[in-house]
């Protein structure tokens, strides 16, 4: 068997993996594409909002346009780690120190104590 | 020894080494933005009334911001997908487009820095202040109530002081582009326009007496809380964008001398290089309607 003829043997499923490569390459920029296009519209929705008094209704228009842009990057974030089970882990972890962070926080400011509180519900003499 | 994993997925966490390293520091940032996030929520949350400022960012400039980033971001998974259809020249166009957009969005960011260094803002004593209002109204200049310290808020340029008084213009009311509510709000049609040049070319200003300012200051962080909260996100989010430049600035020039050798490990390094600045950019698209439309 000549050198050449084990080259090419050995080439042809490597350029089959590179096409297959490029393949995803694109897949993976095409869905890119998709996610940024929506992050656009969301902010221009967003901005226009902004200059739109609704009253009463602010808060809940708030409240959609806040819960939409959270969804589509938590939903981007997702894909972006979908097939690495290891990152999905690290993240609930990061996302669970953040929630005991947070409600330390509380715990430790003015806007109230969870734990007090539950247990012992603030009286009127001490509220200002 | 050769390191492993530099190039092939490492069978128990499913990634190579550089991708690994950037998914644990992105879990590193996600707690460092979230606290400061949360941080945010619990001053936001904790103002007193009328301390938040309100129409205080040049939102256009946020949005172009915005735009830049969300455009860098297509861009650099171009330069990704050219390094593995091996076309370095479309490469490094679509890498330099990305390092562009990210200098041209560090320049406004810049501005809007100098814009808060210029800008002024004024407590103007409650009592006091109804002898400016006729004036402000007439001219639509923008004033807020702020009940806590028995002011108003008056923002504008400065144009000059002596020792008994100060003079500035004015910022403009905010125009809404529509009103559901049907309240009043658009500028009143008549009289010299805050923030704009008179028939004589000549700004309108207004004169306050020292004696009716409570207190008064560049629109920097000492000025109040919001402040404070909008230097330091836009700061360290700015902070990551200089230094996802000048990583790209590296894989244009020098580190792109790899692709000779291994255009394959190239190609590793810029996924992970957009991996953080795919990060970058959502934090700032979290970050705009929380400082910018307020």
């Amino acid at each position: 068997m000549s050198a050449d003829h084990i080259d090419h043997s050995e080439e042809a499923p490597r350029a089959h993996d590179q096409a297959a490569e490029v393949a995803h390459a694109w897949h993976h920029f095409h869905e890119n594409v998709r996610f940024f296009a929506c992050f656009l519209g969301i902010i221009l929705l967003t901005v226009f909002a902004f200059n739109i008094n609704f009253g009463r209704w602010n808060t809940v228009a708030i409240l959609i346009l806040a819960a939409m842009r959270s969804g589509l990057i938590a939903y981007f974030m997702a894909t972006m780690f979908k097939p690495f089970s290891f990152v999905t882990r690290t993240f609930i972890f990061s996302a669970i120190f953040l929630a005991g962070m947070i409600f330390l926080s509380m715990w430790d400011s003015e806007l109230g104590d969870p734990i007090k509180d539950r247990i012992n519900p603030p009286t009127k003499s001490d509220v200002p | 020894m050769e390191i492993p994993y530099t190039l092939t997925a490492r069978p128990d966490t499913g990634l190579y080494n550089g991708k690994l390293g950037i998914w644990l520091f992105l879990a590193s940032e996600v707690m460092l933005f979230g606290a400061i996030f949360t941080a945010y929520l619990f001053v936001r949350l904790g103002a007193e009334d009328g301390t938040w400022p309100d129409h205080i960012q040049n939102v256009w400039l946020g949005l172009t911001n915005t735009i830049l980033l969300i455009a860098s971001s297509i861009t650099m998974v171009w330069a990704w997908v050219a390094l593995k259809e091996r076309k370095f020249n479309t490469y490094r166009l679509a890498l330099g487009i990305t390092i562009a957009c990210g200098c041209l969005f560090l320049c406004i960011k810049a501005k809007e820095y100098h814009d808060k260094y210029v800008h002024f803002g004024f407590f103007v004593k409650e009592d006091a202040f109804e002898k400016y209002k006729p004036d402000l109204d007439k001219m639509g200049a923008y004033y807020s109530a702020v009940p806590s310290q028995h002011a108003y808020e008056v923002r504008g340029h400065f144009h000059g002081e002596t020792a008994d008084t100060i003079t500035f213009m004015p910022d403009a009311k905010p125009s809404y582009l529509i009103n559901l509510a049907g309240k009043e709000n658009a500028v009143p049609e008549t009289g010299e326009k805050a923030g704009e040049e008179n028939a004589s070319g000549e700004e309108p200003t207004v004169t306050l007496a020292m004696s009716d300012i409570d207190r008064y200051g560049r629109l920097l962080p000492k000025y109040g809380t919001y402040y404070a909260v909008y230097f330091l996100v836009t700061g360290l989010h700015a902070m990551h964008i200089i230094g996802g430049v000048i990583v790209m600035l590296y894989f244009l020039t020098i580190g792109s001398r790899l692709y000779k050798r291994n255009p394959e490990q190239l190609s590793n390094r810029i996924e992970v290089t957009g991996i953080f600045w795919h990060f970058v950019d959502l934090v700032w698209i979290t970050v705009f309607p929380i400082l910018y439309l307020t």
